[in-house]
């Protein structure tokens, strides 16, 4: 039986929130989405009013479906809140940790000796907030801290680098 | 390095290829052509489309077969291939994951194969239509000499010679093979060059374990995928009533029907007889895919060998392997049977063989007293034995059956109203889709809540059970092949201390991850602490104060990550 390394229980890992800045761009986001599915919704009902195909049934989806998008639309502000608060993530000596979800939590571990590489990327809206997100990528899938500030971001891609050949040299 | 032609038997190969594709073209032609053959304008022009489509399939196998070579260097083996667009491909040494070789009988007299050579994804990899055998060997023997097994590397470089001396004595060893066809191998029974089965290879190593004929039609029996025959059946029917004058199809149809539900002992008659022929059928195609087969373990590879018109021969570099997956479907659980099949990182599919049967399959079907005793001879590195599982579902079957109870719900929701709204008495019947929709998939997921758990065996293994559909699993893998660690909940089953917990793993012919759909908080730090460092504490307990406990909740040695989950 393996006892667990003392060192191991008594790491204080530091945990960090993304920006503050992130959060305008997760309202942006809802407003630019939600809108186009509202008014996606309008178009259609309009085309099947003009071509006389409007029934209950036409009406409950598309209701629903632009109801769903109000409702999304105005608890953003209490959502962007809350996702905020919720959002971490942490890079340790061996793994790098992530947490995410207000309502639906997840929380995400990846060693290091399983990364194969590390990338980021920047839209639109995070190049107009000057932030980056970064990527790590495993065989089967990638993990992604959202937002970092632009001058950070090439650090902590070198930082999460130099962290992974180190552990892989430790094999 | 010079680049090696392909042998010109592999111009036959994509002959038949391109006869296949022909014919699948020239049907729908003639299907407009019987209709309209008194116009001569669309005659003629179907009679141009015709010769042009039996051109190119003369045509294009002479020129794949002119313009396609592969060579071999230090590091690797390249393939080149085209004529307007130039493909080249190569893979490193190190980095094949499986070689599969298939032997048609037409190529057997050329000691020739088609190799399949799989990298590490789906995506990548190569086949090599018409090679000699042997060069399935030389690459072996590449591999591990670039990954350091120099062991391994002398063995498969043995079993070149092994291969060349073998082929030529197949014919002779085919007779003798017919007579005693279903001899056991005695347990790591060690094999010379010359010692071979019926027209393939010899493989100079242990023979591990050897399916009986028997063993294959006990498949063939227990196999559920004999019912999908069912489906194939009436697919070709229903394309065949495309060709068909329809009143004939009709007909006919009407005739059959008839005669065979004529009285209770024709109906009883036919179900016997379509079940006979679909056994049958099963058996067959069971006999032709796994006749002969064997698994050879020879250095740090694993070998197995299949197939009876077509010979089949996989490698896989046991230092690839990911997972251990003992499989049994409800049917063969009953007879105290199973299947094992390896996770890799790459399909082990040789040329002409689908995803549900390959070289992976190392048992197809063996009985559960068996089964750990033959994977101790064939895996040693793995130690695998029969687990003492915790289970993580019991007392969780809530959790399970919440989501197929509130779709089916939804469902039934929408049913109602569709059946008010339409004022149709028969629209009520569509409330049947949703109840049906609830039994089955809350069957399912009550199999997942009984079946679920785990086995922490050291600090480097772990051993997980689980349910896909109507089977159940074991699964035995690395704690290094785990990918990363996924924890997730709601605040309110959080508050009962109940989570879901993913281990994700590089498997693509097989189970992919390791779930846990509910289980305890304290199970889910267990496995987490496990995954993360190695460290071993004693399984989670089922006991509900205890999981309420924040200790337990909270023990996976990150403090802050647990302010996280408490909050």
């Amino acid at each position: 039986m393996i006892e667990r390394n003392p060192e191991t229980v008594t790491d204080q890992r530091r945990w960090r929130s993304l920006p503050e800045r992130i959060k305008r761009v997760w309202l942006l986001r809802s407003v630019f989405t939600d809108t186009a599915v509202i008014l996606i919704c309008a178009v259609l009902a309009i085309i099947f009013i003009a071509a006389d195909w409007w029934g209950f049934w036409q009406a409950l989806v598309l209701g629903l479906i632009a109801a769903w998008a109000v409702v999304e639309l105005a608890t953003q502000p209490l959502q962007t809140r809350y996702s905020y608060e919720f959002t971490r993530f942490s890079i340790g000596q061996r793994d790098l940790k992530l947490h995410t979800g207000w309502l639906f939590r997840k929380s995400v571990t990846v060693p290091f000796n399983r990364v194969q590489h590390v990338d980021t990327k920047q839209g639109p809206l995070l190049r107009a907030f000057g932030m980056t997100s970064i990527s790590v990528h495993t065989a089967v899938g990638a993990h992604e801290i959202e937002a970092i500030e632009d001058a950070e971001a090439a650090q902590l891609v070198d930082l999460i680098t130099a962290r992974v050949l180190a552990v892989k040299e430790d094999l | 390095m010079a680049w090696r032609r392909l042998h010109p038997i592999a111009v036959v190969t994509a002959l038949i290829e391109s006869v296949r594709s022909a014919i699948a073209l020239i049907l729908p032609v003639l299907a407009i052509a019987v209709p309209n053959r008194d116009s001569a304008v669309v005659m003629a022009v179907i009679v141009a489309v015709i010769g042009l489509i039996a051109a190119w399939m003369l045509v294009s196998p002479v020129v794949r077969w002119l313009t396609t070579g592969y060579r071999m260097d230090d590091h690797g083996i390249t393939q080149r291939s085209g004529v307007f667009n130039r493909t080249r491909t190569t893979i490193a040494y190190d980095h094949i994951h499986t070689l599969s070789s298939s032997a048609p009988i037409y190529m057997r007299p050329f000691h020739v194969v088609i190799l399949d050579i799989t990298a590490a994804g789906g995506e990548s990899g190569m086949t090599l239509r018409g090679v000699p055998a042997g060069v399935q060997l030389e690459l072996e023997a590449a591999r591990q000499l670039d990954s350091g097994d120099t062991v391994s590397a002398a063995a498969a470089s043995v079993g070149i010679h092994g291969a060349v001396a073998d082929t030529a004595v197949a014919d002779s060893d085919a007779a003798e093979e017919c007579r005693q066809p279903e001899e056991a191998p005695a347990a790591g029974a060690r094999t010379g060059v010359n010692q071979s089965a019926t027209g393939r290879p010899a493989i100079d190593g242990e023979l591990v374990f050897r399916a009986s004929v028997a063993d294959i039609v006990l498949f063939a029996v227990t196999d559920l995928g004999l019912f999908a025959a069912l489906i194939v059946v009436y697919g070709f029917l229903d394309q065949l009533r495309d060709l068909v004058p329809e009143d004939v199809f009709d007909t006919a149809q009407d005739s059959v029907i008839r005669f065979a539900t004529s009285s209770a002992a024709m109906i009883a008659g036919a179900v016997v007889v379509v079940f006979a022929v679909l056994v049958g059928a099963s058996i067959i195609g069971s006999l032709l895919r796994f006749y002969g087969f064997e698994v050879w373990r020879r250095g740090g590879d694993l070998v197995v060998v299949r197939g009876a018109l077509t010979r089949r021969i996989t490698t896989i570099a046991i230092d690839r392997i990911q997972t251990v997956a003992i499989r049994r479907s409800l049917l063969r659980r009953a007879l105290h049977l199973c299947s094992v099949r390896l996770g890799l990182g790459a399909m082990a599919a040789a040329e002409g063989e689908d995803g549900d049967a390959t070289g992976a399959d190392v048992l197809p079907v063996i009985g559960d007293d068996r089964v750990y005793a033959v994977l101790q001879r064939m895996l040693p590195e793995w130690g695998l034995e029969p687990p003492e599982i915790h289970r993580t579902g019991r007392g969780l079957v809530r959790y399970y059956l919440v989501m197929p109870l509130a779709v089916s719900a939804a469902g039934m929701a929408v049913a109602v109203i569709w059946a008010l709204v339409s004022r149709d008495a028969v629209n009520w019947l569509w409330t049947l889709a949703p109840a049906a929709l609830a039994v089955w998939w809350g069957l399912c997921r009550w199999l997942k809540a009984a079946s679920e758990g785990y086995a922490v065996l050291d600090d480097k293994r772990i051993a997980a059970t689980g349910a896909s559909v109507l089977t159940l699993f074991t699964v035995f893998t690395r704690r290094s092949r785990i990918q990363s660690v996924e924890r997730s909940s709601t605040p309110w089953r959080l508050n009962r201390g109940v989570e879901c917990l993913r281990l994700p793993l590089f498997v693509s012919n097989g189970i992919s991850a390791l779930q846990f759909t509910a289980l305890r908080s304290a199970d889910a730090a267990t496995v987490s602490a496990w995954a993360e460092d190695g460290s071993i504490r004693p399984s989670g307990t089922s006991d509900r104060s205890a999981d309420s406990d924040p200790r337990n909740m909270t023990d996976n040695g990150h403090r802050d990550d647990d302010g996280w989950r408490a909050r």
